[in-house]
């Protein structure tokens, strides 16, 4: 009897661990700036408390990534504001049409409203969380009072002024196009660079104007001025949670528990959130860990990675990144260089074709994987193989057609097969040059696979973007000196290589 | 060098046909009938007709630019010609049979023309291993070289960087060769060597000539090499043949003033090369 009933008990834990298994896990993401990444691990802490297993996909490049990633299914949710949604998303002008932008009397409305546009396509939403992130522009206090500029009309009056606003603002609908229409800026002069970035060089005085979000911790620290939007251009941002509704039907609990976020984080909770991750540089976990404890009563289990685990993790999945990549790109770019050299006029367009990969922006190139490839490794791996072909079908063309013709000739005299050709002499001919074709798509790659950490993918890119994120040198470091560390071994295992595989009449020098 | 000229002093004939050899043969070596070719609408070689008869040493001389060199390249298949036709031991070249035939022919360039990443026994044994010859052959076939070719066996390891010019192009000729080829064709093969070991390369190419009995074409910008060499020599100017027959005739009755004036430059670098003797 007893041990009946201890099978039948082993036999629901396995059943159960392999429903457990078998179920997909809740995929949680954020969009890589502190805010996000705050709201995305309380997010998941309350949905893992709730028994829904996570995974992690935190600081993502950037809001189409995040929205294609979601559409696609390689995320379940992840944390958006209204305004972003209505204006870069979705394309739909909020209906309010007074001034202040604030008109709360139709806000309900319009919810309701994105609620069932965002229903049709399987989407839902929880919240508002209660905060409003909207863009603002922001001055340091000092050079506004000089200039006596309080508000975002001011500025036509000062073209000196120098404006460099974040990469995402400058493009979006609801960002600078829009506002330099609606108050007649100047459209000329105007930079685009990182987010935090802009506000450390509001702060050092490197520029004069930049978008900042009204949530930002920096407003209070360096005493900037939020310039006021009296021409009620920017729409309202509202916090919330966006998902799919697939995975609430999945985990039901783990959405209930969710749901307690609705209204509880209001302005300043989430400064003073966010002013302990960039100020304090308390990481983004503990906060969120800190903040469901206090205001849900949630105990934290998950706990923040140690350094040395944390770096052997890194590098191998950045070791993975490079490796598949590389050797994928060894595989078609050996056979293309060959018969762009075989053919001269399939041969350029072949370099050319490649060599367009090579100008595509890594970012652009792994947005475009996302809806083939979901995130994580793959879209990595992929843009990865793509930029490692040009240097090796370049330095195989240039290997076998810097090849002298009499010698070509001659092993064409003597009777031997194409095939034989190429085996026997032309690619042992070559060799060095294509394997520094390999050796430098190597190193290019271990660089550029830093990226990856934008759409998931890991490696030492993730504590590099986080260290700029949170401006945090050391954590930069614990990202760029593994990956210099990785290049130079491998350019070492390289020349290594040169000199074992080489044959050994091509290294003497002639004569 | 005057003595080797006398070498070729020998029965002689001034309608270019096979000397001293059976005037009826099945097929001749090597033929090109009304060979034309043209780059870049220059014409190259303009209806050129020449016929190398089974174990015929034949030297092409002419100044640079005249077509020795299209000519070997057309016999090797390496181009083929606009108009015109080339058959070897009888059968037109075509795609289908040019690499078996290349491999009964035996081609030597200027300085060997070896393949640098190969050691000299490598490049020397290529085909042979190539075509899965047996080792015990190949071992057999590179010994009986190495002694026709005289060449030091223990730079047999070396790669060509490592070794001399005469060396090199022993080695280029024992690749040549290694396949027993009905046809052998030298490039300029003294070209690139200096003039101590060119007189002893001289001497050893023509035993080896000799001893082959197989045909042999010798392109040459230096005509006492070529007589040297060949009793038939062949002058080209310009793409067509300008005179054949032994270096006496081309002397006695030249058949245009230009073998005279071609001969006559010849002389003079000669004397100049042997310090005044004629």
């Amino acid at each position: 009897m007893k041990r009946t009933s201890a099978w039948a008990l082993l036999v629901i834990v396995a059943l159960g661990a392999a429903s457990a298994a078998a179920a997909p896990p809740l995929r949680v993401g954020s969009k890589a700036f502190a805010e996000s990444v705050i709201l995305g691990e309380a997010a998941g802490l309350l949905a893992a408390a709730a028994g829904a297993p996570i995974e992690d996909r935190r600081a993502l490049g950037g809001t189409r990534l995040c929205w294609d990633a979601l559409l696609s299914g390689a995320l379940d949710l992840y944390p958006e504001y209204t305004g972003t949604l209505r204006e870069e998303i979705l394309r739909v002008h909020q209906a309010s049409g007074d001034a202040s932008g604030e008109a709360s009397g139709d806000a309900s409305a319009d919810l309701a409203g994105l609620r069932t546009t965002l229903a049709a396509r399987g989407l839902g939403f929880v919240g508002p969380l209660g905060f409003d992130n909207r863009y603002a522009l922001a001055m340091r206090e000092e050079t506004a009072a000089r200039l006596g500029i309080r508000a975002i009309s001011d500025l036509a009056r000062h073209p000196e002024l120098r404006i460099d606003l974040s990469n995402e603002f400058l493009h979006r609908r609801d960002g600078w196009p829009g506002l330099a229409a609606r108050y007649a800026l100047p459209e000329g002069r105007v930079q685009g660079l990182d987010h935090e970035l802009a506000i450390r060089g509001l702060a050092t005085g490197a520029l004069d104007v930049t978008d900042i979000y009204s949530t930002d911790a920096e407003i209070a620290r360096d005493g900037l001025r939020v310039l006021a939007d009296d021409r009620g251009f920017f729409p309202r941002y509202q916090a919330i949670l966006l998902y799919r509704r697939d995975a609430e039907a999945r985990w039901p609990a783990a959405f209930a528990a969710l749901g307690r976020m609705s209204g509880q984080i209001d302005d300043a909770t989430m400064m003073r959130l966010n002013a302990r991750v960039k100020l304090d540089k308390v990481p983004e976990r503990t906060v969120a860990a800190d903040f469901v404890a206090e205001r849900f009563g949630v105990r934290a289990a998950r706990t923040e990675e140690a350094r040395w685990p944390a770096l052997w993790r890194r590098t191998r999945e950045h070791l993975a990144l490079v490796s598949v990549s590389l050797l994928a790109a060894i595989l078609c770019a050996l056979p293309l260089g060959i018969l762009a050299a075989r053919r001269p006029r399939l041969g350029e367009i072949l370099l050319a074709a490649v060599g367009v990969v090579q100008t595509i922006p890594s970012l652009a190139l792994l947005v475009f994987m996302i809806p083939l490839l979901g995130i994580g490794a793959r879209p990595a791996t992929a843009a990865l193989f793509l930029y490692s072909l040009l240097p090796i079908v370049r330095n195989t063309y240039a290997g076998l057609t810097s090849i002298p013709g009499p010698l070509r000739e001659s092993a064409e005299a003597l009777g031997l097969s194409r095939r034989a050709i190429l085996w026997r002499i032309e690619l042992p001919l070559a060799f060095g040059t294509i394997l520094a074709g390999v050796q430098s798509a190597a190193v290019i790659n271990i660089g550029t696979a830093t990226l990856g950490a934008l759409v998931g993918a890991g490696g030492f890119g993730q504590p590099i973007f986080a260290g700029i994120r949170l401006d945090d040198v050391s954590l930069i470091l614990e990202g760029a000196i593994p990956a210099s560390a990785l290049a130079l071994i491998v350019q070492g295992l390289f020349d290594l290589l040169e000199r074992i595989l080489v044959p050994k009449g091509l290294r003497s020098a002639p004569r | 060098m005057p003595e080797r000229l006398q070498a070729s002093e020998l029965p002689e004939t001034s309608d270019g046909g096979a000397i001293g050899e059976p005037v009826i043969e099945p097929a001749p070596t090597l033929e090109l009938l009304g060979a034309t070719k043209r780059y870049d609408g220059k014409t190259v070689l303009a209806s050129l007709d020449l016929r190398i008869g089974h174990g015929e040493t034949v030297g092409l001389i002419g100044p640079s630019g005249s077509g020795k060199t299209t000519i070997l390249r057309l016999a090797l298949g390496l181009l083929t010609p606009d108009a015109g036709l080339v058959r070897f031991r009888g059968a037109p070249l075509s795609p289908s049979n040019v690499r078996a035939a290349r491999r009964q022919m035996g081609y030597v360039v200027q300085d060997g023309g070896l393949f640098p990443h190969l050691t000299a026994v490598q490049n020397v044994e290529l085909m042979a291993r190539h075509l899965r010859w047996e080792a015990a052959r190949i071992d057999a076939r590179r010994r009986e070289l190495v002694e026709l070719t005289r060449f030091p066996a223990d730079a047999l390891q070396r790669y060509p960087a490592q070794l001399s010019g005469g060396q090199r192009q022993r080695v280029g000729l024992m690749r040549a060769l290694f396949l027993d080829p009905e046809l052998l064709l030298l490039d300029e093969p003294l070209g690139a060597i200096d003039p101590l070991v060119r007189a002893e390369l001289q001497d050893d190419l023509s035993a080896v000539f000799a001893r082959l009995d197989k045909a042999v074409i010798v392109v040459t910008h230096d005509l006492a090499e070529a007589a040297f060499f060949a009793r038939r020599l062949v002058l080209l100017r310009q793409g067509r043949i300008v005179q054949q027959g032994s270096i006496e005739t081309l002397l006695r009755a030249p058949a245009e003033p230009f073998v005279t004036h071609f001969v006559e430059a010849q002389r003079r670098l000669t004397i100049t090369r042997n310090g005044g003797t004629p």
